[in-house]
């Protein structure tokens, strides 16, 4: 019996077949210098038993989608066309000797197992190395395993316990292709060839368009704006100043702040009448800060740019680098809730070896440990991201990779700590009919605080004593004027927030439209104060932007709506609720409707050009 | 009824129309809507009321004195008729109240659809000092419960003298796209002290319900 295994990366394969090999692996070359095959034997059990198996890999997608020649030519095919035009699926140029290798090794192979990533792409893959497997040999029987870390005994058991491929998360990969393919080239060959006939400046620029770029830019641009139109008001507040037991009491007031100096005045007079506050509330209670949720994958890209100072693509990047060397589990996951039979105990044991944390792993063995928080995402798939076993500093590759892993392992132990506790300790006081307050914080038990240095909570110390019923002469009381504050433009934690909510993009997808936008000079990236980043549109970015806006369109190409009804139903056909063709023919007809009318209001598009690239530029 | 059972009545109510501006609403039943003047309600006369003039349509008695200004720290015993001639929010920024309108807009625009701009985190270190209002309009929206903070009016009475009103506690009804011309009747007006600018002598009263 032969079985062929393929994984989605050569690491991978590389690191199953050590597992499964036991040790007895031989290695073959491949034309490509970057694949290997790994021969090895291996007992299934059940049906298959023992096997020769040969483990290869590819290096992601294999085919890619392209239109036949005689559509090549963009100034004289009509963009509309590309609606209906077949579309040719093939092996990449690139991934011919990957094919070539999996025909052959198929040949005389019963089974094909895939090993390839368990998300949606890796469905889509998974089919992908069938159909090339199909060309040589027809009757092979195809198998798909289900894994999500590298762990010995996890793999083991998931060689064991095989599956189908899942057509319908297959299909879901294939409409969105289709879709990005076709609207994509659509609609970049409109605004390319109308703009570059239109401004010199743009001549040799191609203007790209992608349904999941554009929302992007929408939300960069959305924020710009609002700080470009942002003037400062001047506001009026009261403040009120209490010193007693040797400390100073700054009482905030309830109405917060005015806008009108004269109400400012009145309200300040009307306690000033008072001549007294007076003490109306004392309440003291225990509170809480609540410790992380498990890490999802959206999570970690915010945290790498806000605390790691790496960009999301980079810290995703180094994850998936940490997962296939076996350090953490699989880090494209929805899922921010642990299986209450995961064995979270077994986990903590591996962590307890290491300088940093080992006596905190060691103290949550010792009666410590709490179950941690369920938030509200569950992909079935994979569970949230954690470490799998110990790794000391020196053997990871870079100072970055530690950075990312030590992220990740402090996150999981906080999560299986108690929540901070702490006593707070409300004061109201009452001065005619305005209300002031002040709150005291005392940390009692840092509890996850203190392996997670990424959530700060600060105490404020012990207020002095107050009573219920107490009249006081305040220090002071007074008027304090300020000035509104400009909102700051979007870093990268914000804008992957807003695309999660607003549905753009998946969770694995997010940190590539970012890169994307700034690859095609729509977004530059730039540093805040501190080392903190920022967006902002380049002009190129807001003319597009605004010009898509003034079009008119029901839904423009910078709003999420129409890339989110997208995801939603692609979600539909992963579950078996909606046919593939369907969803193309449904989203083709809509963007049909879009073309035509951004064609005939193309002008739009052009004086916003005009205003944004020449005239502001100018001015 | 007649009309002077309807002016008694409308007083009562703390509307001291004037006679004139009566009949000529009760004549306007009569001819053009072809009611019996007999048939003739406060609740008939009311609407006509609500959109006129309060400077046309009622005497002096609901107003305040002429020699207002001169009074210090008293409480009026009348109630005072007054009609909202401008209105402000002044519990937000400026900055904030157009943000509510935008996204209310675009709202609409998009059928109930709305995009979010802001999303609340539980680190909200970063977002202090942002009062671009986006975080306060995207709540308003999504509660239902519109962007009332406190309002400031300036408010005329029968005689045309105008007085700034303040809520020192939301009152129902007044907000900031409460029309103008919206009738009140104010019950135990406090007078305030004269402030004096170096260019106008402004009248700053208060109101407190």
């Amino acid at each position: 019996m032969r079985v062929l295994c393929v994984a989605e990366k050569n690491s991978i394969a590389k690191s199953v077949a050590n597992i499964l090999g036991g040790g007895q692996v031989k290695r073959r070359d491949t034309k490509s210098k970057y694949i290997k095959n790994y021969d090895f034997t291996f007992d299934f059990g059940g049906y298959i038993g023992t096997a020769q198996v040969t483990m290869t890999s590819v290096s992601g997608h294999l085919t890619e989608a392209s239109f036949p020649s005689e559509y090549n030519s963009w100034s004289s095919v009509p963009q509309d066309i590309l609606f209906d035009a077949r579309i040719i699926t093939s092996v990449s140029k690139n991934a011919n000797v990957l094919a070539d290798n999996i025909k052959k090794e198929a040949r005389n192979a019963t089974y094909l197992y895939i090993w390839t990533d368990c998300d949606r792409e890796g469905e889509h893959i998974g089919m992908e190395i069938t159909n090339v497997a199909r060309i040589s040999n027809p009757q092979i029987r195809v198998i798909r395993a289900d894994f999500n870390n590298l762990e010995r005994k996890h793999i083991i058991q998931a060689s064991k316990r095989p599956r189908e491929l899942s057509k319908d998360a297959a299909d879901a990969v294939s409409a969105r292709i289709e879709l990005d393919f076709r609207l994509g080239a659509i609609f970049t060959r409109l605004q390319t060839l109308q703009l570059q006939r239109a401004f010199e400046i743009l001549q040799s620029k191609v203007i790209s368009y992608g349904p999941c770029q554009f929302p992007t830019l929408g939300f960069v641009v959305d924020r710009w704006q609002r700080v470009e139109d942002f003037v400062p008001e001047n506001f009026w507040s009261l403040k009120l100043v209490d010193k007693r037991e040797r400390q100073t009491v700054n009482f905030t007031w309830k109405r917060n702040r005015v806008y009108d100096r004269l109400a400012a005045i009145l309200f300040l007079e009307h306690c000033l009448d008072a001549k007294v506050a007076k003490v109306v509330k004392v309440n003291q209670k225990p509170t809480r800060r609540y410790k992380p949720l498990p890490l999802s994958t959206v999570e970690l890209t915010k945290m790498g740019p806000k605390f790691l100072r790496i960009s999301s693509k980079k810290t995703l990047e180094l994850a998936e680098s940490l997962y296939t060397n076996g350090f953490v589990s699989y880090p494209r996951t929805e899922t921010d809730q642990f299986d209450s039979g995961m064995d979270l105990h077994g986990i903590i044991g591996k962590l307890t070896p290491s300088e940093d944390w080992g006596t905190f792993a060691q103290g949550l063995l010792d009666g410590n440990f709490r179950i941690p928080r369920k938030g509200k995402h569950n992909d079935r798939a994979h569970p949230p991201i954690h470490p799998i076993s110990f790794v000391h500093r020196s053997a990871l590759q870079s100072q970055d990779h530690w950075r990312v892993y030590e992220l990740i392992t402090r996150r999981f132990l906080a999560c299986c700590s108690e929540n901070a506790i702490g006593a707070e300790t409300i004061i109201e006081l009452q001065m005619g009919d305005e209300l002031f307050s002040q709150k005291g914080l005392i940390i009692l038990e840092r509890n996850y605080l203190d392996v997670y240095p990424y959530d700060k909570w600060t105490g404020t110390g012990q207020l002095p004593a107050y009573q219920v019923g107490e009249e006081i002469m305040p220090n002071m009381l007074n008027i304090i004027d300020s000035v509104t504050t400009s909102p700051s433009y979007l870093t990268e934690p914000e804008l992957i927030a807003l695309m999660d909510v607003n549905g753009i993009g998946t969770d694995a997808t997010m940190a590539d439209h970012i890169e994307k936008v700034q690859e095609r000079e729509y977004v530059v990236k730039r540093k805040k104060r501190g080392a903190a980043t920022e967006f902002v549109p380049s002009s190129l970015g807001i003319a597009l932007a605004k010009g898509y806006d003034e079009i008119g369109l029901e839904w423009s190409l910078t709003k999420p709506f129409l890339r989110k009804e997208m995801e939603v139903q692609l979600k539909n056909i992963e579950t078996g609720h909606l046919d593939r063709d369907a969803l193309v023919q449904m989203t083709l007809s809509q963007f049909r409707d879009v073309f035509h009318l951004t064609k005939q209001r193309f002008d739009c598009l052009k004086n916003s050009c005009r205003l944004y690239l020449i005239e502001l530029n100018e001015g | 009824m007649t009309d002077t059972m309807l002016l008694r009545e409308m007083e009562q109510r703390g509307i001291p129309l004037q006679d004139s501006w009566l009949l000529l609403v009760v004549n306007h039943l009569v001819h053009q809507r072809k009611y019996a003047r007999e048939n003739i309600t406060t609740e008939l006369v009311f609407p006509f009321f609500m959109a006129s003039d309060i400077r046309t349509s009622t005497s002096g008695a609901g107003a305040a004195a002429y020699d207002i200004s001169s009074q210090h720290n008293i409480t009026l015993s009348n109630p005072l008729l007054v009609q909202v001639v401008r209105i402000r929010e002044i519990g937000k920024s400026i900055v904030s109240q157009l943000e509510y309108l935008n996204q209310l807009e675009e709202r609409k625009n998009l059928k109930g659809q709305q995009i979010i701009r802001l999303v609340d985190e539980e680190d909200q270190e970063d977002k202090e000092g942002d009062d671009s209002g986006i975080a306060e309009a995207q709540e308003a929206i999504f509660d239902g419960k519109g962007f009332k903070y406190m309002c400031r009016l300036v408010l005329e009475d029968a005689n045309g003298q105008r007085f700034y009103g303040m809520e020192w506690k939301p009152i129902p009804g007044i907000q900031l796209d409460t029309d103008l011309g919206t009738k009140l009747v104010i019950h135990n007006a406090q007078e305030g002290r004269l402030m004096n600018g170096t260019e106008n002598t402004f009248r700053r009263n208060y109101c407190k319900n």
